[in-house]
């Protein structure tokens, strides 16, 4: 009996870090993906889609100060939609920025079919502090 | 032929490369790497390069994390009860940033670092830790666990001690995440190891987890200011990435011994990185 939910548990197991994995994989594929494609519609084209800058100005461009790039999300979707290379590139930055997020709220679901109530509450309260800091970006910015 | 804009982003990609494959082996970001890199050589602001380090934290972590959770040499209860205490000191780092003056606090952290080189020195040849017993709240969320290493080709079972101490290293270690944005995974290894007494594999690949967790809870903070700059975050993502892949496939197959010295290295170059910049002199 011990031997058979020894063998159940392992199985779970399996499957929970199988689905981990494929997540990891698939968002860090899909981010770079996106990454490399605004990459290369920038060197094919010349054009970030946010003015002619010389390289000096390119890597000292902070976004708030200068109209070089597009930083938060109302701004790089519309850039998207007019295939902007450099906003193209910020939402590959942004779902690579995020996979933390996603990754403890599957853990969530991982614990809770384990059963694990201990580290379910663990998970949950670290997803809400990841969540908390999200919200501070008001106080900061 | 030789476009200078071409030429600069294969450079960054090169040294974020490198950067990912050293980050994935040691537990740590690349930050404490990138950093320094692109301010000093690529005349990258500061703030800016920061925002950078941020996505190469996070990269390592997430490049790494889909080997070392196949291989089950990563402890996820171990991290996940950790990354309580990082994500909470890094909130609260946010908020300190405003009170203590930045170059104290780089001496007191490079002062930590250079000190606890002694410690790592003393036990640098050892390959597992010997005769843990688990901490009553170790046993209680079964925090023990075993990994199968590569190298000694055998099943290694080892037990959690010291978690109380272990927590509180973490907590600062969130602390000065959220203060300089960092990963700050040299002082997550160090909890592991001194405190804790985990195997160095398990240290430095659940340390690897942690990161991109607590670099997470600033990530939104740098990206929503504009301190992330496609141009410089492009070839670092894409470099990163590759390295720390590369990275995860030597940890299986080099000594812990060696993950050993090449941490201790990593903590005296990351000490005296912080205390120069702590005297003042650019860095």
């Amino acid at each position: 009996m011990s031997e058979k939910i020894q063998k159940t548990k392992q199985e779970e197991e399996a499957i929970a870090s199988k689905i981990l994995v494929a997540y990891l994989i698939w968002s860090v594929i899909i981010s770079v993906t996106i990454i490399i494609l605004g990459v290369a519609e920038y060197l094919i084209t010349g054009n970030t889609g946010y003015g002619q800058h010389p390289l000096s100005q390119l890597i000292t461009a902070h976004g708030s100060s200068a109209n070089a790039f597009p930083y938060y999300l109302g701004n790089i979707i519309q850039g998207i939609t007019q295939f902007k290379s450099f906003a193209i590139i910020q939402l590959g930055v942004l779902i690579l920025l995020l996979t933390p997020f996603g990754r403890i709220f599957l853990q969530i679901f991982i614990f809770a079919k384990e059963k694990d109530r201990a580290f379910v509450a663990i998970a949950t309260t670290v997803f809400i502090i990841l969540l908390i800091s999200l919200y501070m970006v008001r106080f900061i910015a | 032929m030789y476009d200078p804009v071409i030429i600069y982003l294969l450079l960054i990609m090169v040294a974020s490369i490198v950067a990912g494959i050293i980050g994935a082996l040691g537990g740590l970001g690349g930050g404490v790497l990138i950093v320094p890199f692109l301010s000093l050589y690529f005349k990258v602001p500061i703030s800016l390069a920061i925002g950078a380090s941020i996505v190469s934290v996070i990269a390592t972590s997430s490049g790494s994390a889909a080997a070392y959770v196949r291989d089950k040499i990563s402890n996820i209860r171990i991290g996940t009860f950790l990354v309580l205490f990082t994500t909470t000191g890094a909130i609260l780092g946010a908020f300190l940033e405003h009170i203590i003056p930045e170059r104290a606090l780089f001496i007191i952290f490079g002062l930590v670092l250079v000190i606890s080189i002694i410690p790592l020195v003393k036990k640098i040849g050892e390959e597992m830790p010997s005769e843990v017993k688990n901490a009553p709240i170790a046993e209680k969320l079964s925090l023990n666990s075993e990994y199968h290493d590569g190298v000694l080709k055998k099943n290694i079972k080892y037990n959690v001690t010291g978690v109380k101490s272990g927590s509180a290293m973490m907590f600062m270690a969130g602390v000065i995440s959220g203060l300089l944005g960092i990963g700050s995974g040299a002082f997550k290894v160090l909890a592991m190891d001194l405190a804790m007494k985990l195997p160095i594999k398990v240290s430095t690949t659940t340390s690897n987890f942690m990161i991109g967790v607590t670099a997470a809870a600033s990530a939104g903070i740098y990206f929503f200011t504009g301190d992330v700059n496609p141009f410089i975050a492009a070839p670092v993502a894409i470099g990163v990435l590759l390295g720390a892949i590369t990275g995860t496939k030597i940890l299986v197959r080099i000594r812990s011994s060696s993950v050993r010295k090449i941490f201790a290295i990593i903590i005296l170059i990351v000490g005296i990185e912080m205390l120069l910049r702590g005297m003042g002199v650019a860095v």
